[in-house]
């Protein structure tokens, strides 16, 4: 078993993937890309580290991409880096074809977007009322709640300004704009749940020291306390993520949920490759061990590297569908 | 006559992380730690400033070994401009 993990040198989600994983992973990072010896034929392709640690096609038997390119080095221009960017690409899309992928590919959010994924997150949860909208088409459906705007893509402007969850008046919105709109809810709890195949880590953070909507804003960057705490979920909630991800076609990611006054958790949306190492800061709760042993295929509910050779564990998903049509 | 918004009326600027760190990779152990946290550790294969983005607003971050955010959790393909 030989994990390849194509990440950045500065990740320190990586480093503890790698050291916890022991033997058998080979680290590739992508802003280092100078330092390995890399052949990549059209029959093969092997990579040579710095201290001697190989791995070919021949040997790699799961891959996983982990952001890759959320590091770079300025001292690269961009012509080399985009060549650098596609070589890993092309290396992940080797693994892919052969089958040896786990995880979610980075770009998943390219593919399935909020308002598709709350489609599928409608069979399951409760869901807010949400719009997206232009030329103010639709927003009948939301008249009479109190509405947030919010980001799709989560771009920034060219001052690297951002669209926070913001209350709107739905009148006052200039119609020639996209505008992603929910209806607010009100609430005491953002609650995320980390999934890990087939495995669910429930966390709450109070909201009752937020200034604001959006809990993004008052984060906190030292740890010196803990945001987030563990709770219990029920079977059945649990048995609905696991739907949803069957759906979604996702194997790990982190959902996000808020309770409203009712005590009904609402749907937010899932990132499918979100972080989970800043709910599990001193490696208290298991995620580590749990996405460790999803990456060795050990895990008790495994169905992830080369599961393709075993359809009987899984039916095809609505994504898989979605990717081949 | 009401005037209306458009999305980048309601932009504000996001919370901040440092958007340069130095980091000190080991192709031996294959882990890399931020010049904080390696000042104990011998043998270093890179030291190398890496740039990141400064942005938080996509809510979780990439964290060094110490559990410290150091950019957005957008995977994005773009590279940026520090």
């Amino acid at each position: 078993m030989t994990l390849l993990l194509i990440t950045g040198s500065a990740d320190g989600t990586a480093d503890r993937i790698v050291e916890r994983y022991g033997s058998g992973v080979f680290r590739l990072n992508y802003d280092l890309l100078y330092d390995y010896d890399i052949a990549f034929t059209e029959d093969r392709w092997s990579i040579v580290s710095p201290s001697g640690l190989k791995l070919t096609s021949d040997d790699v038997t799961a891959c996983c991409w982990w952001k890759a390119f959320h590091y770079w080095n300025p001292n690269v221009a961009k012509y080399p880096a985009a060549e650098n960017r596609y070589l890993c690409r092309d290396i992940y899309g080797w693994c892919a074809l052969h089958r040896t992928v786990i995880g979610n590919p980075p770009d998943f959010h390219n593919r399935l977007g909020k308002m598709t994924i709350l489609g599928v997150a409608k069979r399951y949860f409760n869901v807010p009322k949400t719009l997206a909208t232009v030329n103010s088409s639709g927003v009948e459906t939301l008249q009479g709640s109190r509405v947030v705007a919010k980001s799709l893509a989560s771009e920034t402007t060219e001052e690297k300004k951002v669209l926070h969850t913001t209350e709107v008046e739905l009148e006052r919105l200039h119609p020639k704009n996209v505008w992603y709109l929910q209806q607010v809810v009100e609430s005491r709890w953002d609650i995320t749940v980390f999934y890990c195949n087939g495995k669910c880590f429930g966390f709450r953070r109070d909201r009752s020291d937020l200034e604001g909507l959006d809990w993004r804003v008052a984060q906190s960057f030292d740890y010196s306390q803990q945001e987030w705490f563990p709770i219990e979920l029920e079977t059945a909630f649990i048995d609905k993520l696991k739907n949803i991800s069957s759906d979604l076609g996702l194997e790990f990611g982190r959902y996000d949920f808020m309770e409203n006054a009712d005590g009904q958790l609402l749907f937010l949306e899932v990132n499918a490759n979100g972080q989970w190492v800043f709910l599990d800061i001193k490696d208290e709760y298991g995620l580590l061990d749990s996405v460790v042993a999803w990456l060795k295929g050990t895990s008790s509910t495994n169905v992830s590297s080369k599961r393709q050779e075993e359809p009987s564990h899984r039916e095809t998903t609505d994504m898989e569908v979605l990717l081949t049509a | 006559m009401i005037d209306l918004l458009i999305p980048e009326d309601l932009m504000t600027e996001p919370p901040k992380t440092p958007n340069k760190v130095t980091v000190e990779y080991s192709h031996e152990d294959q882990t890399s730690f931020t010049m904080q946290s390696a000042l104990d550790r011998v043998e270093l294969a890179q030291n190398t400033m890496y740039c990141m983005s400064t942005s938080t607003f996509s809510g979780t971050q990439t964290f060094d070994y110490s559990g410290n955010p150091t950019d957005s959790d957008s995977d994005s393909d773009s590279q940026g401009d520090c």
